[in-house]
C-alpha cells in the first residue's frame, strides 16, 4: 500500500510543479498539499500504533495531529523545528481555501506568501529528517 | 482551548509589542489560526525559537495540535487597509460621539469599489474579519 500511495504522491508533485509553472496557483496548492499529506499518511501508518490509513474516519485533522506528535517525540525537536512543523496546519487551511472557497491566488507573489514559502520550509525540514 | 490561545497571543505580544497579533477559529478545519502582520519575522530564527518555545509550552505539552502561528497575507492587507483608511476616522467619530457604524456604511461602498474589494470591507473594532480582497492589489 505504501509504495502505491507514494507513487500517487509523486504524481501529485508532478502536477503541482506543472500547475505552478503554468500559473494555476490554487491547483498547485491542492496538489502540493496532497503530495505532502500522502507522505504523512504513509509515515503515520508505519510509525503510529493503532493508526490505519484505510480507516476513513481518520480525518486530515487527526492524521496531521498524530504526525506532528510523532515527529516531535521521535526527533526531540528544538524550538525552531517545532515552529516549522506547526506550519503544516497553515498549509491545510490554504488547501481548503484553494479547493472550496471563493478566492483566487492570481500571482506568484501571493502564492508564495500564502502557501509556497511555508510548503518549502516544511518539506525541506522533513526531507532533512528523512521523513519524506 | 480559547483561553490557551489568548494566553499564547498575550505572550507573543509581550515579546513583540509592535507586532499586531490576532486569531481566528476556522470551523471547517477545526483549527485556531494565530496570525500576525510581519512577513519579515517568518524566517527570523529568533522569532522561530521564541514562538516554537511558546507553542511547545502552551499547546503541544497540553496535547493541542490544531493550532498554528504564522504571518497571514490576506488578513494583514485587510488590517493595513483599515489602519490606513478608517482608524483615524473612527477615533475622531468616537470623540464626537457620532454613529460611526452608520457613517461607515455610507462611505464604505464607494471606497471599496475604488480599491476593487470583492465583497466590501468587513471590519470590527480591534479585529479585522475575513474579507475577500482582490489579490492583484498586493502584488
Amino acid at each position: 500500500m505504501s509504495t502505491k500511495l507514494l507513487n500517487k504522491a509523486d504524481d501529485n508533485l508532478k502536477v503541482a510543479v506543472y500547475s505552478e509553472s503554468n500559473n494555476f496557483y490554487d491547483c498547485a496548492v491542492s496538489r502540493y498539499y496532497y503530495y505532502l499529506y500522502q507522505n504523512i499518511i504513509v509515515y503515520v501508518s508505519q510509525n503510529v500504533v493503532g493508526y490505519s490509513s484505510v480507516n476513513t474516519q481518520n480525518s486530515h485533522s487527526d492524521t496531521i495531529d498524530e504526525f506532528i506528535k510523532s515527529i516531535k517525540n521521535r526527533y526531540n525537536l528544538n524550538y525552531a523545528e517545532i515552529f516549522k512543523i506547526q506550519l503544516i496546519q497553515q498549509l491545510r487551511t490554504q488547501r481548503n481555501k484553494s479547493d472550496y472557497h471563493d478566492r483566487e491566488l492570481k500571482t506568484q507573489f501571493v502564492f508564495k506568501r500564502c502557501f509556497k514559502d511555508n510548503y518549502d520550509t516544511v518539506t525541506s525540514f522533513l526531507k532533512a529528517k528523512a521523513v519524506i | 482551548m480559547l483561553d490557551i490561545v489568548l494566553k499564547t497571543i498575550k505572550e507573543i505580544q509581550n515579546l513583540y509589542p509592535t507586532l499586531y497579533v490576532s486569531y481566528d477559529y476556522l470551523e471547517e478545519e477545526d483549527i485556531y489560526e494565530i496570525w500576525h502582520n510581519s512577513i519579515d519575522l517568518r524566517n527570523n530564527l529568533d522569532f522561530q525559537n521564541n514562538i516554537g518555545k511558546i507553542i511547545e509550552k502552551n499547546l503541544y505539552n497540553n496535547d493541542l495540535y490544531n493550532v498554528f502561528v504564522d504571518y497571514n497575507e490576506e488578513k494583514t492587507n485587510n488590517y493595513e487597509f483599515y489602519e490606513k483608511y478608517f482608524k483615524n476616522f473612527e477615533i475622531i467619530a468616537n470623540i464626537w460621539d457620532l454613529n460611526v457604524d452608520g457613517m461607515l456604511d455610507v462611505i464604505i461602498e464607494p471606497i471599496t469599489a475604488n480599491v476593487k474589494l470583492n465583497e466590501g470591507l468587513n471590519y470590527k473594532r480591534g479585529k479585522i474579519e475575513s474579507c475577500n480582497q482582490d489579490y492583484a492589489l498586493a502584488a
